[in-house]
């Protein structure tokens, strides 16, 4: 069941993106609903008694999808889940109906796979799963900020930057305890007696307490929070009431039955919620950004959450779980109703609402309410709540001081909360009156002086959560059950909560009632105040410290790699050949008995292969021009072929034969780009590159002679070669090998080819490459005819074309039983596109535009798809399953086959097409056009064929 | 003996070429280097047994082993990659191939910053190229 809810969640992000193409920013009101049935499913599995469902996923590492639902689970649960669900419906109104301007498919992609990643974090019953589902929180955030345009940029950076690295402290934790522990399983870790270890428990409180304090934006890592501001007002209410900073104090109530009592966790705890707590207080009541106050608000509100958590006593964590509750309430109201007044007024900056009339009654009723929640005014929830904060804060466990510092930090945050509750209630309103920089500032001109009311169904959802806070307010008892649960699985005892309004007259309702007059007096004196606070600002700014760490970690970057840094390849290059050249005089002086060398290694006419391949590598680092040496590196590559073919290899010398065509015909692209010749160095110079490259080459020589050829076949190579048919029913063991035994191997190369492919497109699409050298072609000359000098390429390739795809289909088919196979067959294919290339009139011409990314993408696909029908099939991934067609034995290692066939040819086309165009303006003939009297025509756009006919013309005159 | 000279000839003068100043000369290298490996990794196998390894035209103990021919094959095709990828490299960015190499002598992190500066106005222009890049193809390709 608890499967369920958290694959109704799925399937919100599965429906989100075809939804909001379908129905634009209305799909919210859609995908509110598979997040309440989940939340209808986890009640129903709560009553049923369903506490825990073990699901494998990984059991070999012990991680295992193991969820349980405990009461700290379900409060928490419900509130990602109902407030998330409101939220959704929230934003089909919210969002522009403009779908261009709104994207409303990716925002709601994203807010469904928070609202997912967070289900998954509270329902998590292990480690490694809670992290992973952590950390996908800090991603969604991140895009959902990120998604607000380019100002949204850096905020999103900072964010990612900050969440991220608390996720690598609980990265840390989790590893500790899954090793210190034994276990990856959650309960099993709480349950552990590894916690008497007092050295143990600190670091895992310091890093955990790290890894919260990023995420709920806890001093001193609180920028991000504020900052975050930059999203709409949708993002802003999820990520501050219910999801993301809500992960922080989940965590740290989860752990809290292990932590709670040691000293450095409380100090930690309560030190640095105190600390957020005012900061985040005091920053509100300056702000004239309503959405800016709430989130400074938030930051103060979570502070009180942290104290709360770190104060650690049963009472404690009972009034943190409520304030969680209470808080989800009336900050997601606030931030959807401001949201409301930022639609209907055009702004949120209550200096500029000062001038206008609000004529909200219910949007402002609603705020009115869920900021006196806010404020802790009976008879609201936030009042409950507040009371059950200072309660428990008077009860702090330590010294006798600790008791009333707390108190003092709790009572003097709740005072700047009553002031900055009311400056928000005023400023929404447009009651805060002119400012004491001056009077109201103006509005933009065409918005009219009256801001009128939304519709229902755009203050609806916001209204609802109000009048919950009101509503538990008055009946606060409905929650005794869950938060009595909740709050025994957060401190580990048995919870009897009886939440009231009325305790009676104790300390903590003078303390409140005194709370409230001096908050309201706060408000009353709000000029003075807001003199005063204006000019408080801090000498320093959170953001800047951020950035000052971001940017001075990139120097400390700068200074690592200046160690090694060199644009020049030979410093990086010649390295790896004297670690060769000690390796081999390491292995000379250790390496004793070899064992004998088994038969033959060499034959005689092996010797005319080293010499041809010597020859060819003389010659290629003789070559004093690029072309000589792109013929010569060929002749190496030929000898290549032989030598596969003289060892048995015979797939592989095809592959070899083809690639080296290739190569050469990729290279040929590029010549006119580079100069012609290569340049000379100084003899000494050379000398040096000799005597490294002799090191290497010796060691290497070494090696091989050393460690091969000295043991019989292997046992796995005589499987292969006795097994292949038996098992998979192909005779060409190395295609079987390729496409069968270690088709994963092949599906991870298959994916590296495109990988490149892209990159190379990314390269060449985004810069333009290096301009053609000028070319002296005389255009008397018989050499300047382009198209009568193809004629023959021309005629050969209309006949061999065909013949050639005829081929590289037969050679794809017969793959399994004879030399063939989907890596042969493309790179034929690929020689048949170079022919077709070097035969066409251009190099756009229609027959060369072939759609290598999609040829790429559909063969990873393929390859992809018949690993899935493998698994599917109870093979395993990309395990072969066989059809019977005709009498024919058709196996899904063809279709694979097939996979690695279209990525190999997206990746040749791709070289040709991306290589080979010239780009606009710049014409080799143009560029010898600068030579006055060799080419007088002026500069024509269709660089062949005008260009010809005139070249002919003058030819025959 | 065969196999390990021409493995130590190959890897003399891919490293060689290493140590040239020309991209197209390290990028030779590279292949020259890509040859020593895979020859060396079908050596690895053993170069007595010399027979073609299909199941069942010869005796199985005179088959050679077919494993490090697959990887080899797929090797080859990855290293056509690469070279393909150093080939754009080669030509893209500062012409500088056969220059006096400017970067040996100025700061070399300054000038990898600059290459990898990408400004924001370049960024929307690069992107209006690709969609550019997508119209142009026409159909069959996207849109």
């Amino acid at each position: 069941m608890l499967l369920l809810s958290l694959l109704l969640a799925v399937a919100a992000v599965a429906a989100s993106w075809p939804l909001a193409r379908l129905l634009g920013r209305d799909a919210g009101w859609v995908l509110a609903l598979p997040l309440l049935a989940a939340a209808g499913v986890l009640a129903s599995a709560w009553t049923a008694g369903v506490r825990a469902e073990p699901h494998p996923w990984i059991p070999a590492i012990g991680v295992d999808l193991d969820l349980r639902l405990n009461g700290l689970a379900l409060v928490f649960a419900m509130i990602v889940l109902v407030i998330g669900a409101g939220i959704l419906a929230y934003s089909s109104r919210y969002l522009g109906a403009d779908r261009a301007a709104s994207r409303p498919h990716t925002f709601y992609l994203l807010m469904t796979a928070f609202a997912a990643s967070m289900l998954l974090l509270v329902l998590a019953d292990n480690v490694v799963v809670l992290f992973v589902a952590w950390e996908f929180t800090s991603f969604a955030s991140f895009f959902l900020i990120g998604r607000s345009g380019d100002h949204g940029r850096d905020p999103a950076i900072r964010t990612l930057l900050v969440t991220v690295g608390g996720g690598l402290a609980l990265l840390a934790g989790v590893a500790l305890m899954a090793v210190r522990t034994g276990t990856a399983s959650l309960s099993g870790v709480l349950a552990s007696d590894a916690w008497s270890d007092a050295g143990f428990t600190t670091t895992v409180a310091v890093l955990l307490a790290v890894a919260a304090f990023t995420k709920s934006a806890q001093f001193p890592f609180q920028a991000w929070l504020p900052d975050s501001m930059v999203a709409i007002s949708p993002v802003s209410a999820y990520l501050h009431a219910a999801a993301m900073v809500k992960a922080g104090i989940f965590l740290l109530l989860v752990f809290s039955p292990v932590l709670a009592g040691n000293p450095v966790w409380s100090a930690l705890l309560i030190g640095s919620g105190l600390t957020t707590a005012l900061l985040g207080a005091v920053s509100a009541i300056r702000r004239h950004d309503l959405k800016g106050l709430l989130a400074y608000s938030t930051m103060s509100q979570l502070g009180l959450l942290v104290t709360a958590i770190g104060i650690g006593t049963p009472v404690a964590l009972t009034a943190a779980i409520v304030h969680t509750v209470a808080h989800a309430l009336f900050k997601s109201a606030l931030f959807m109703l401001i949201g409301v007044v930022d639609h209907e007024a055009g702004t949120r900056d209550l200096r500029e609402l000062a001038g206008r009339h609000v004529r909200m009654p219910v949007t402002g009723t609603a705020i009115a309410v869920a900021a006196l929640s806010m404020a802790g005014i009976p008879p609201l929830f936030g009042f409950v709540s507040k009371e059950g904060l200072i309660e428990a804060s008077l009860h702090t466990p330590g010294p006798a001081w600790a008791p009333v510092l707390v108190t003092a930090g709790i009572a003097l945050t709740s005072v700047f909360t009553v002031a900055y509750s009311g400056r928000l209630v005023l400023g929404a309103l447009g009651l805060w009156g002119p400012s004491p920089d001056g009077a109201a500032h103006a509005w933009p001109a065409g918005r009219g002086d009256e801001v009128h009311e939304a519709p229902a169904t755009f203050w609806g959802v916001p209204v609802l959560a109000a009048a919950a806070a009101l509503a538990l307010g008055l009946l606060p008892g409905v929650l005794d059950t869950p938060v009595s649960h909740a709050a025994a699985a957060a401190s580990g005892e048995e919870v009897d909560a009886h939440l009231a309004l009325w305790h009676g007259v104790n300390t903590a309702l003078l303390v409140s009632a005194a709370v409230i007059v001096l908050g309201l007096l706060l408000v009353a004196l709000r000029r003075p105040v807001e003199r005063v606070a204006s000019h408080a600002a801090l000498p320093f700014s959170a953001l800047d410290a951020v950035d000052e760490v971001r940017h001075r970690l990139i120097g400390v970057g700068a200074v690592v790699s200046r160690a090694s840094g060199t644009l020049a390849p030979r410093t990086h290059l010649l390295i790896p050949a004297l670690v060769l050249g000690l390796l081999a005089v390491a292995g000379v002086a250790t390496v004793e008995d070899l064992p004998a060398v088994v038969g033959q290694p060499s034959r005689w006419h092996d010797w005319v292969l080293v010499v041809l391949v010597g020859a060819g590598v003389i010659a290629t680092i003789r070559a004093k021009t690029r072309i000589a040496a792109m013929v010569v590196v060929g002749v190496v590559g030929f000898g290549m072929t032989l030598w596969f073919l003289t060892l048995g290899a015979v797939d592989v010398a095809l592959t070899q034969l083809m690639v080296e065509v290739l190569t050469v015909c990729v290279m040929v692209l590029l010549l006119r780009r580079l100069p012609a010749r290569f340049s000379d160095e100084p003899t000494p110079r050379r000398m040096q590159a000799v005597l490294a490259a002799s090191v290497a080459g010796v060691a290497a020589t070494l090696g091989v002679l050393a460690f091969t050829g000295r043991s019989s076949m292997s046992e796995i190579a005589h499987f292969y070669l006795t097994q292949s048919y038996a098992q998979a029913g192909g005779t060409n063991v190395v295609n079987v090998i390729l496409v069968d035994f270690r088709a994963v191997d092949t599906w991870g190369e298959m994916t590296v080819l495109g990988a490149t492919a892209l990159t190379i497109a990314a390269l060449l699409l985004n810069r333009r490459p290096t301009p053609p050298q000028p070319s002296a072609v005389d255009m008397r000359s018989p050499l300047a005819h382009v198209r009568e000098n193809l004629v023959h390429i021309r005629v050969f390739g209309r006949v061999f074309g065909v013949l050639i795809i005829l081929l590289s289909a037969f050679l794809l088919l017969r793959g399994h039983y004879e030399p063939g196979g989907g890596f042969i067959a493309a790179l034929v294919a690929g020689a048949g596109y170079a022919l077709l290339y070097l035969a066409a009139d251009s190099d756009t011409a229609p027959e060369l535009q072939w759609p290598y990314l999609a040829f790429i993408g559909s063969g990873i696909a393929v390859g992809t798809a018949t690993g899935i029908v493998g698994y599917l099939t109870g093979k395993g991934f990309l395990g072969a399953a066989g059809v019977k067609v005709l009498d024919y034995g058709l196996s899904t290692t063809l279709a694979f086959d097939m996979g690695v066939y279209l990525a190999v040819i997206g990746l040749i086309v791709a070289a040709f097409s991306l290589l080979g165009p010239e780009r606009p303006g710049e014409d080799p003939l143009r560029a010898s056009s600068r030579d006055p009297g060799v080419a007088p025509e002026p500069p024509s756009p269709e660089p062949s064929a005008p260009t010809t006919t005139t070249a002919r013309e003058e030819a025959t005159r | 003996m065969t196999v390990a000279l021409t493995v130590g000839m190959l890897t003399f003068g891919a490293f060689y070429l290493f140590s040239k100043r020309e991209l197209l000369r390290v990028i030779l290298g590279m292949v020259l280097l890509g040859h020593a490996a895979n020859l060396a990794i079908i050596a690895a196998g053993g170069t007595d047994r010399r027979g073609l390894p299909f199941a069942g035209t010869s005796d199985v103990e005179v088959q050679a082993d077919a494993l490090p021919q697959a990887f080899v094959l797929t090797a080859i095709v990855i290293a056509f990659a690469i070279t393909v990828l150093l080939l754009a490299l080669a030509v893209t960015g500062r012409a500088d191939d056969a220059v006096a190499s400017p970067g040996e002598t100025r700061d070399s992190l300054e000038q990898a910053a600059a290459d990898a500066r990408f400004p924001r106005e370049e960024r929307h222009a690069a992107a209006g190229r690709i969609a550019q890049h997508y119209a142009d193809q026409g159909p069959g390709v996207r849109r």
